[in-house]
């Protein structure tokens, strides 16, 4: 029964992973963080991913067909050298929460990432 | 949602004072008249953290707990607390709480005893209190909020929950979160009043994007007479993301707004370093004393 530390520190030890924070995106505060910091700061990737999180979830394209409070999963984004991954916490109380982990290309895979990532997000909810 | 919302008086933030006027100079032999001016609740917290103090400090909107300086709870009236939100989303029903703060709250354990009970998972109890934690602070911490004095070795009923916060990020934070209601719309007039849905035709901008399933919540709570922090306390969620989205679906033109002549003002970019000075668009804490009381009239 992991505590928000123990969760971080587990996805610190994801395949690849270089750093990893949990973020609250209805304010864009970062409520933790562990690892390298990305190019401008833990500050600055929780804005940034805040702002992809805004746009995902409000674009009707993809979330049209679905219903639930939180209507996306994850959020993918890869680059020539990174992947980030954004996976959205469904939490019992109402909340806007996502863990972000961004990973080495050349070292992660992205599928047992994404996979370690979502295992990650349901353990901290689970009793 | 009468369970939950009976659970108000509930909430260890003491008597706030009787202020009416939102704008303008403080009654005589108040506030800034006794040379506290803005930000001194902010101040008295960063002196309280620097001198490595443990106790609770009361305010005019709140309450910040501190550990050796560091920030391990906080309370206001307007941010429902850890025992509202799990109750509105049905997570722990009012027995259980009841019973967690008869077994637990005298010894200051209830979060622990949460847990240990099996009732609730560490990681969503951390999550929830760090959220309600930075949701009071920020009223706590408004401009215009004034410290009532500091009591030493005071601790929090819910006892040890989430890792300490240092107090400069907890004022950081809040100033940051005065900024980004200000970019999303630049008025503090919805911020207090009741929130009025408008109809879906007259929704402004070229190209709508969907609101978000919190401002969906928002928007189905809001039946003409809540105010943001009474749908807040209705859902359960927290009151500074229900007034950012009030803000928002203002802007969007999905609820009603004062009808004003003059176009808004320009929105400047937040001031690194330091608290800038308090703006038309910091809801005041008088405008929130107004909701309180009417939190209270209902009981």
């Amino acid at each position: 029964m992991p505590g928000i530390d123990e969760c971080l520190s587990e996805a610190l030890a994801i395949p690849g992973v270089l750093g990893a924070s949990l973020v609250d995106w209805s304010s864009g505060l970062v409520l933790g963080a562990v690892g390298q910091e990305p190019a401008h700061g833990h500050e600055a990737a929780a804005a940034d991913a805040t702002e992809a999180a805004r746009a995902v979830v409000e674009g009707a394209t993809f979330t049209a067909k679905e219903s639930g409070r939180i209507p996306v999963e994850d959020i993918i984004i890869t680059t020539p050298g990174s992947y980030h991954l954004i996976r959205f916490l469904a939490t019992s109380f109402d909340s806007d929460v996502f863990l972000h982990i961004w990973l080495d290309r050349a070292i992660a895979n992205l599928a047992v990432a994404r996979l370690g990532l979502q295992s990650i997000a349901d353990r901290m909810m689970l009793v | 949602m009468n369970s939950t919302e009976a659970v108000l008086p509930s909430l260890a933030v003491r008597s706030l004072p009787r202020r009416t006027q939102a704008h303008g100079a403080p009654p005589p032999g108040t506030g800034r008249s006794r040379g506290l001016g803005a930000y001194a609740f902010t101040a008295a917290l960063a002196q309280l953290a620097e001198a490595g103090a443990s106790g609770a400090l009361y305010g005019s909107a709140g309450a910040v707990y501190l550990r050796d300086g560091a920030v391990v709870h906080a309370e206001s009236p307007c941010a429902p607390d850890l025992g509202v939100r799990l109750m509105a989303c049905g997570r722990l029903s009012p027995d259980q709480w009841r019973e967690a703060i008869t077994t637990a709250g005298a010894e200051h354990g209830v979060g622990p005893h949460l847990v240990d009970s099996g009732r609730l998972a560490r990681g969503e109890l951390e999550l929830c209190h760090l959220l309600a934690l930075f949701d009071a602070a920020y009223f706590s911490l408004l401009p215009d909020s004034e410290p009532e004095g500091f009591q030493p070795g005071v601790t929090s009923r819910l006892g040890p929950i989430s890792p300490p916060v240092p107090a400069g990020r907890v004022a950081r934070e809040a100033q940051r979160r005065r900024a980004q209601l200000e970019r999303a719309w630049p008025w503090d007039d919805t911020d207090a009043g009741p929130v009025v849905p408008r109809p879906g035709d007259e929704f402004r901008g070229d190209r709508v994007r969907g609101p978000t399933p919190g401002q969906l919540a928002v928007l189905a709570a809001a039946d003409c007479s809540r105010t943001p922090v009474q749908i807040a306390w209705h859902l359960g969620r927290s009151a500074f993301a229900t007034l950012l989205d009030v803000r928002r679906l203002a802007a969007a033109g999905r609820i009603a707004t004062p009808a004003r002549a003059e176009a808004p003002p320009s929105v400047s970019p937040p001031v690194p370093g330091g608290p800038h000075p308090a703006s038309s668009a910091d809801p005041s804490v008088t405008l929130l004393l107004r909701v309180r009381a009417a939190l209270e009239a209902r009981l």
